[in-house]
């Protein structure tokens, strides 16, 4: 696990053509930038400012992985999951995907850059499933129709051909073929949620963006589709980039995990090292504010409760992002030098000027 | 033992809509201590927030009626009060907060404008002293620079200021009782760390009995002393908090256990899930209202409305015709039953 395959951070020339990208890798995020205009004016709009929503951040993701992204509402992980889909134009950087092509050979673009044509086709093997199952589907579409949209886009099959395939994902998803003539509001959120997993598979991706797919389901529900996301990984092969605020559905879904603050990543682990080693103070904060359901720990647990609220984006604190609620912060360091994001131990990466091991729970 | 703070006897509300009746709380009865925290814990339509209205009196008909049933407080029948009596409990009494706190506070009136008004509504005090007591409670819910914030519009505040304001509002008047509906669903995770502490921390000292209504077994386990499994407008299980989390004696209780994802779980083990998908209350199924979702439902399920009885530990009851067969807490959530053992 030493070896620089998980190294998040490697520079590359201007002109780089990503061909040190190892084979292993489908995703690498170089240097992510975004930002959002602030203007002023109703006719002549004036730019007066800038929301850095996603500043300089570096993470990339093998085949078969998945990183879990976590933070709270604002810290830009929705933005960088938009950033790597290329639904928003990147303001700088770059984001490597490792696309598989027709003949089987794997190509590496650039997502931040490619020509619309070669967009289209990366298009086809990265998709998103989006958080909210009741805005995300057109209510006027038939489940058959939504799901077999993508494959109408692409030319894929004749009719017939479509709705076969529509009738096949519909099972893999756990839902029955009957169900292809309905429409969004005959289902339950669970339901829709499958569907709109039905579509992002249509496909065949190998790289999904899963955007808060359960925090709108209630608890017994958001098993099932955390389940049916282990299920499909396992079968297809799938590579996750999981976004979310719960930090206990991500230890469950994730291989490594990455927590951002403020436009910022503070740390990235393992799964295992994240959660039992955690070094950034942010990330012992967050998780001593997570409840667990067992009332002989939670009743006996010291919360390192935070002051305040976070900062705003447009104008973040100077130094490190965090030292304004940090427990730990000095004066003179913390808020003068912004903390280098490095590598502690084996694939444990922290940015923080006092990085210290402590359990949480 | 002295007589309960609140007591519900046999609550039904209905709604009645387009498609039927919305039997949203069916036939639910239990009871509260000054004091004591209880958690009302359910997923989206099991009854928990009607429940809450219920109490405040907020079911407005024709829409929403409340068909039999008592609530007891403090030894008068709520259900039986006039709007002017009820107008004097509600606030005063019994106060609420809401899950949302944008909607909850008016944008148009400062923040100290909307405090005085419940104080001078249910206390006997003049506008000056209204405003002392207003500041204090804003430097209760440890909001620093209190006398300027009494100028401030809701606008101006985060989530967590937001819903400090709320519990600063709900307490201001020394209430016996505190609901709180899903308070802290709508902010992050270390806010609601601060608000839930806050609460607990306010709730001991003055003795208020806090009724948290929340779909989050998590945020129960660290803040109640009692809790009720709530399931399509039915109480499934209640008891001891312990005895709920350690030794779940309805499968539905169980199924969410082990549905949970838990922040200290080392295996990425299977989630036990519970299949399916609640009912429809509207068209509730016969008998055993879990029985559909159920992996030990026998045919007196699909028969008989199991009633909530005496089961497991002393004071815990649970709503299940095979609950003293099924040993539930022996046996791991997300392992497939063994069907032998419970066909009897």
């Amino acid at each position: 696990m030493s070896d620089t395959k998980n190294d998040p951070v490697v520079e590359m020339p201007d002109e780089a053509d990503a061909s040190d990208l190892p084979d292993d890798v489908i995703l690498r995020v170089n240097h992510l930038v975004k930002e959002f205009p602030i203007t002023k004016g109703v006719f002549f709009r004036k730019q007066v400012g800038a929301v850095q929503a996603v500043s300089d951040i570096s993470f990339q993701i093998k085949k078969g992985e998945t990183l879990g992204l976590v933070g709270e509402s604002g810290c830009g992980k929705s933005t960088t999951a938009r950033s790597v889909l290329r639904l928003l134009q990147p303001t700088s950087g770059d984001v490597w995907f490792r696309m598989e092509s027709e003949g089987g050979a794997d190509e590496v673009v650039n997502v931040a850059t490619a020509k619309k044509d070669v967009m289209r086709q990366v298009r086809r093997d990265m998709q998103i499933v989006f958080q909210d199952p009741y805005a995300s589907l057109n209510p006027r579409m038939t489940v058959a129709s939504i799901i077999a949209e993508p494959l109408l886009v692409y030319g894929e099959g004749t009719k017939h051909e479509r709705l076969e395939k529509v009738k096949e994902l519909l099972k893999v998803v756990g839902l029955s073929p009957e169900h292809a003539n309905r429409y969004p509001h005959e289902f339950s959120g669970g339901q829709r949620q499958r569907i709109g997993v039905a579509r992002a598979l249509s496909l065949n991706p190998s790289f999904m963006v899963l955007d808060e797919p359960v925090s709108a389901l209630d608890v017994s529900i958001q098993a099932q589709v955390l389940n049916l996301m282990d299920d499909l990984q396992d079968e297809l092969g799938l590579t996750y980039l999981f976004i979310a605020h719960d930090l206990s559905v991500v230890r469950h879904i994730s291989d490594r995990v990455a927590v951002m603050y403020l436009g910022k990543m503070v740390e990235m682990a393992d799964r295992g090292s994240l959660y039992d080693r955690p070094m950034h103070p942010y990330t012992h904060a967050l998780m001593s504010a997570v409840p667990i359901p067992d009332p002989e720990i939670e009743m006996n647990r010291e919360r390192i409760l935070l002051e305040g609220d976070i900062p705003s984006p447009t104008n973040p604190p100077p130094g490190c992002r965090f030292n304004t609620r940090c427990p730990k912060a000095e004066a003179g360091t913390c808020d003068v030098d912004e903390p280098e994001f490095r590598e502690l131990e084996p694939g444990h990466w922290v940015a923080c000027h006092f990085p210290e091991i402590q359990q949480v729970y | 033992m002295t007589e309960p703070l609140l007591e519900v006897d046999d609550l039904r509300t209905y709604f009645s809509t387009e498609e039927g009746i919305v039997r949203a709380v069916d036939g639910i009865s239990f009871s509260m201590n000054a004091g004591e925290r209880l958690g009302v814990v359910g997923e989206s339509g099991s009854g928990k927030s009607v429940t809450a209205l219920s109490v405040m009196g907020l079911i407005e008909p024709p829409a929403g009626q409340i068909v039999t049933g008592r609530i007891m407080f403090k030894g008068r029948n709520l259900l039986e009060l006039d709007e002017d009596e009820l107008q004097a409990v509600r606030g005063g009494q019994i106060a609420m907060i809401f899950q949302d706190p944008m909607t909850a506070l008016n944008p148009v009136y400062t923040i100290g404008d909307q405090l005085m008004e419940t104080i001078l509504l249910h206390q006997d005090v003049n506008r000056a002293e209204a405003r002392e007591i207003a500041i204090q409670a804003i430097e209760d819910v440890h909001i620093p620079n209190a006398k300027a914030q009494m100028l401030d519009y809701p606008h101006q505040y985060s989530g967590g200021m937001r819903q400090r304001i709320m519990i600063a509002m709900g307490l201001s008047c020394n209430p016996d009782l505190l609901i709180a509906d899903e308070p802290t669903t709508a902010l992050d995770v270390t806010t609601q760390a601060q608000i839930m502490d806050l609460m607990l921390q306010l709730a001991d000292d003055r003795g208020t009995a806090v009724m948290l209504i929340t779909h989050d077994l998590g945020v129960v386990a660290g803040f109640c002393n009692d809790a009720q499994v709530m399931y399509a407008g039915g109480i499934v299980e209640s008891g001891k908090i312990d005895d709920i989390y350690y030794n779940p004696q309805h499968p539905y209780t169980w199924g969410l256990l082990g549905s949970m994802t838990r922040l200290d779980d080392e295996q990425r083990h299977r989630l036990h899930s519970v299949r399916g998908a609640p009912p429809s209350v509207i068209d509730l199924p016969q008998g055993c209202r879990f029985r559909p979702r159920c992996d030990f439902a026998t045919e007196i399920c699909g028969q008989v409305l199991p009633a909530l009885r005496e089961v497991g530990n002393p004071g815990q009851q649970a709503a299940c015709h095979h609950a003293e067969e099924l040993n539930l807490h022996e046996m791991t959530a997300g392992e497939p039953p063994a069907v032998e053992e419970v066909s009897s």
